[in-house]
């Protein structure tokens, strides 16, 4: 809180003075006139008392959860609780950093009478993650703008954007146990798949009575076997840029896209791993509980750019609950004896359990991650890619990437199933958009 | 779509108020320059001054367009600020209709895009004041040549020479020199006209290269020659040389007679003709290489910047001649009748100079004012023209204005202080385009308030308070003197009134707490 003067008393006292002087010499009386109106314009400043303020500053937000993208109002309501007017209140509000305004101004002015209350609207536009609000600055002047009274008000309206992904479409390619990935074989299961001739060895259960009925002939119904599979969610963590200054990088988008993807399918019960794309450091695949914790550990180091060795070092690696079977490529040849020429797409495949989804986090923005891609999925792996749009059309350079990127993605969409996530909207959002094109 | 980013906030002054403030100065430079001599040179110099504004808020844009609008409108407001100095024969009535469009001009520069701006190093203005005066400084050189040209008429006393005929000899001389000047400027030229064909061909190239061997340097000339032709431009003149030249001519039967003819006139035409072909086309390199030069590295602002002092010297040179051709011409001196209207254009567009130089003065001093931090950087346009208006209104008041009007200047010119000063102080913490409306209409209603009762006090003190409560026939004292003494009591009431408001809400430097 802090009060000041403006510096503004000395122009009635002046304007007096120079007419005050100017009448005195030049003996008009009209001039002389003219100090006694300087005289009363400094009275009137000085007679008028400092502001003494008791406010109360709310803030309205539409949704504290809105969704990427989203457009929210703000309101901020200002009440005047004491007894003496404010003629001249002042309110710069304390919009979230990262996010931008739309419409409207945070900032407003307005005078408030005893009890009386005022506000103003504006309109953010909501980017993913948790923002907070900076404080709120009231500017309190007195009616001549003397005096200012300026207090810094901080006001708890926390805003969490995020649009989590509830289930992620797999292929087929499925381990041995029960999980919620349906097949295309035949078996326990809740969903109609085929009727059979009927063995002496099917259970009672499953007989088509309704058939034995009208022809006399015995007949097994089978349903659509749900197993769980065997997943690894492979980030590309080679492009640390940026599409504009202060927006999220490339491999923070990957490894946001992979934390969605991983923790929708560990919910499903599928045993879930992950690893790095050139790299090569790795997390088994797992369905226990603990993983889920291990997974955003791992993840998270990706995003903020840490190394593999460093990686092994401070992370959940080193109380043996992480596998790093391999930290980087040299570190494999050198401990194995392994000699693959340096290939990454080589060295992952030896290590991904043969029976392992693919799930490949990467923005598309060379010809590498489409090898990779296709690569893995020659080797037996069904592999879906989970691309984040990063390209633009605002210059001829961006625009050349983006058709570039366009063209890879329309190459592996005969390879691999492909989701194309543009910036603008949510991950869930792209992934069904995605799903509704894929067959089984 | 912008981010709440304090660097991008547009902090110009408020704009309800600043538009009030701008209204109120210019309706007060309007009436009181109305009321306080004739209406032409008041009216042409407030026109001026608001058209110079309009064309500050113009150059502030980034379109190159409306850059190049805003310097012709403020070389044309200034042009005015010298109509109406030609229009006003009273030096104390100029100072007031420009103290007055001035005051006005400086509200209104404050209150659309600020005077001194926050970033003084990029504004424009300066820049365009620089450039717009180097143009002018041009025109008025065309202007001066074509006075002298209209003056002397060079072509009259150029074909009057060749019709009467000059001495054989003088022709003998000059033709000589003509050939040499020919060849060294055919030096120069060749050069020239290689690098402005677009695409040589073998015809070309042969001519040129045939041009390039007749011309020479002056260095390659024989010494020999240099000092034979210039003694003879010396001889010739010598009417000793010219009776023997005369006698040798005349001792040759024939050709003689044919020399004489020859050198008096007939081959000097061709030749002068080829001279000029040949300075035209090193004169035209000289001009494209200064221009060149002048517009720098980024030639289309440097041409917005400069369009005033190119369209308006156009203007003044081609409204002259047009005016000269219909038969009107303008008055400058007697001495100067036969130069149609170029003397006047050079007048005027001379008065256009010195006036976009007073302005250059004017800014460039302000800006150091400001940024010396004598000056709120945000107020300095609200401070400077509410200042003028209020001493301009005092000494108005000297040339006989109203006693009433006279307070009503000076209460529009606190007011305009007063209202500039809360505009530009939202703007600053608030920006332009918060709203503000609320707070700016309860201040400028407090402050007109005051100031509209203390008009009213004074002129109940004036004229019949005191003059009735003391008749100044009983009391043996002047009416100057009563209501001077009425109007100190006034303001010794006022004081008082406020040291008591003051007391009873005493002021807190620092304060425990509050809710906000």
């Amino acid at each position: 809180m802090s009060t000041r003067e403006t510096s503004r008393r000395n122009v009635g006292v002046s304007a007096a003075l120079v007419a005050g002087g100017a009448g005195v010499v030049t003996g008009n009386p009209a001039v002389f006139m003219v100090s006694v109106l300087g005289l009363a314009y400094a009275a009137y400043q000085a007679a008028i008392g400092d502001p003494e303020p008791t406010l109360t500053v709310e803030r309205e937000v539409e949704t504290t959860e809105p969704l990427p993208g989203a457009e929210l109002g703000v309101t901020v309501t200002l009440r005047n609780d004491g007894d003496a007017t404010l003629p001249d209140v002042r309110v710069r509000d304390g919009v979230p950093e990262r996010l931008d305004v739309v419409d409207g101004s945070p900032r407003f002015g307005t005078h408030l009478e005893p009890g009386g209350s005022d506000s103003f609207t504006y309109t953010i536009r909501a980017r993913r993650s948790d923002h907070a609000f900076a404080e709120t600055t009231v500017v309190c002047r007195n009616l001549t703008g003397t005096v200012e009274f300026a207090e810094r008000v901080g006001i708890e309206t926390p805003i969490e954007c995020s649009a989590p992904v509830d289930r992620f479409e797999l292929s087929a390619q499925t381990l041995a146990q029960t999980g919620r990935v349906p097949t295309d074989a035949g078996g326990d299961g809740v969903s109609f798949y085929a009727i059979r001739e009927h063995q002496s060895s099917d259970p009672m259960s499953r007989v088509d009575w309704n058939r034995l009925a009208k022809t006399n002939e015995l007949a097994t119904v089978e349903f659509r076997e749900s197993r769980a599979a065997s997943v690894v969610v492979l980030v590309d963590a080679r492009h640390r840029a940026a599409s504009e200054a202060g927006a999220p990088t490339a491999v923070q988008y990957s490894g946001y896209a992979a934390e969605q993807v991983a923790t929708a399918l560990l919910d499903e019960d599928n045993r879930v791993g992950a690893a790095v794309y050139d790299d090569c450091s790795y997390l088994r695949p797992s369905a226990s509980r603990e993983q889920a914790r291990r997974l955003r550990s791992f993840l998270a180091e990706i995003g903020d750019g840490s190394t593999s060795s460093e990686r092994r070092g401070t992370g959940p690696l080193s109380d043996g609950s992480r596998h790093s079977f391999f930290q980087s490529v040299d570190e494999v040849e050198r401990r194995y004896g392994l000699t693959d020429g340096g290939d990454p797409v080589a060295t992952l495949d030896r290590t991904i359990p043969g029976e392992a989804q693919v799930v490949f986090c990467t923005p598309l923005l060379d010809d590498r991650a489409v090898d990779a891609a296709t690569r893995l999925s020659a080797h037996g792996h069904d592999v879906t890619v989970v691309s984040p749009d990063l390209t633009s059309t605002e210059t001829p350079g961006a625009t050349l990437e983006h058709v570039e990127r366009s063209e890879r993605v329309g190459d592996l969409r005969g390879t691999v199933r492909v989701v194309d996530w543009p910036r603008t909207e949510p991950l869930a959002k792209a992934l069904v958009r995605s799903t509704e094109r894929w067959s089984r | 779509m912008s981010r709440d980013d304090a660097s991008t906030l547009d902090r110009r002054p408020a704009e309800s108020s600043s538009a009030l403030a701008g209204a109120v100065a210019t309706v007060t430079a309007l009436g009181l320059g109305l009321a306080v001599g004739e209406p032409v040179p008041a009216l042409v110099s407030l026109l001026g001054g608001l058209t110079v504004a309009a064309g500050v808020w113009s150059l502030r844009e980034s379109s190159h367009a409306r850059v190049a609008v805003g310097s012709a409108s403020v070389v044309l407001g200034t042009a005015a600020f010298t109509g109406s100095a030609w229009l006003t024969g009273d030096a104390w009535l100029l100072a007031t209709y420009l103290g007055f469009a001035l005051g006005a001009t400086f509200v209104v520069v404050d209150a659309t895009s600020g005077l001194v701006p926050d970033d003084a190093d990029a504004d424009p203005l300066p820049r365009m004041l620089r450039a717009a005066s180097a143009a002018t400084a041009v025109g008025v050189g065309v202007a001066a040549l074509l006075t002298v040209a209209a003056y002397v008429d060079l072509l009259s006393v150029a074909l009057g020479a060749v019709e009467s005929g000059i001495h054989p000899l003088v022709g003998f001389a000059t033709l000589q020199a003509g050939v040499v000047a020919g060849l060294l400027l055919l030096d120069r030229a060749v050069p020239i006209l290689d690098s402005w064909l677009p695409s040589p061909a073998a015809t070309t190239d042969r001519a040129l290269d045939g041009l390039a061997a007749v011309g020479t340097d002056w260095w390659e000339i024989d010494r020999s020659i240099r000092v034979a032709v210039a003694i003879q431009l010396v001889v010739a003149f010598a009417p000793v040389a010219q009776r023997l030249f005369d006698r040798f001519l005349a001792s040759v039967p024939v050709v003689g007679r044919v020399l004489r003819v020859a050198l008096s006139g007939p081959l000097h035409v061709p030749l002068a003709a080829c001279l000029l072909l040949l300075l035209g086309v090193v004169a035209a390199d000289v001009v494209r290489r200064w221009t060149v030069r002048s517009l720098g590295d980024d030639p289309a602002i440097t041409l917005a910047l400069a369009a005033g002092g190119i369209v308006v010297p156009a203007l003044a040179l081609l409204g002259g001649t047009a005016l000269a051709a219909v038969g009107v011409t303008v008055p400058v001196g007697d001495s100067l009748a036969g130069t149609g209207n170029y003397a006047a254009a050079t007048a005027a567009l001379l008065g256009v100079l010195v006036a976009l130089t007073a302005c250059r003065a004017v800014v460039h001093v302000l800006s150091a004012v400001a940024r010396e931090g004598t000056l709120p950087r945000r107020t300095a346009g609200f401070a400077t023209g509410s200042a003028l208006l209020f001493v301009t209104t005092l000494v108005a008041a000297e040339l006989g204005l109203a006693p009433l009007l006279v307070l009503a200047g000076a209460a529009a010119a606190l007011l305009v202080w007063d209202t500039g000063a809360h505009a530009s102080s939202v703007g600053a913490q608030l920006g332009r385009d918060a709203e503000t409306t609320d707070s700016e209409f309860v201040h400028v209603t407090g402050t007109a308030a005051v100031l509209g009762v203390g008009v009213v006090a004074v002129l109940l003190v004036r004229y019949a308070l005191f003059p009735f409560v003391v008749p100044t026939a009983a009391a043996g004292l002047s009416p100057a003197t009563v209501i001077a003494l009425g109007l100190v009591l006034l303001s010794v009431l006022l004081v008082t009134v406020a040291l008591l408001s003051h007391r009873e809400r005493p002021r807190q430097r620092e304060r425990a707490g509050g809710e906000g």
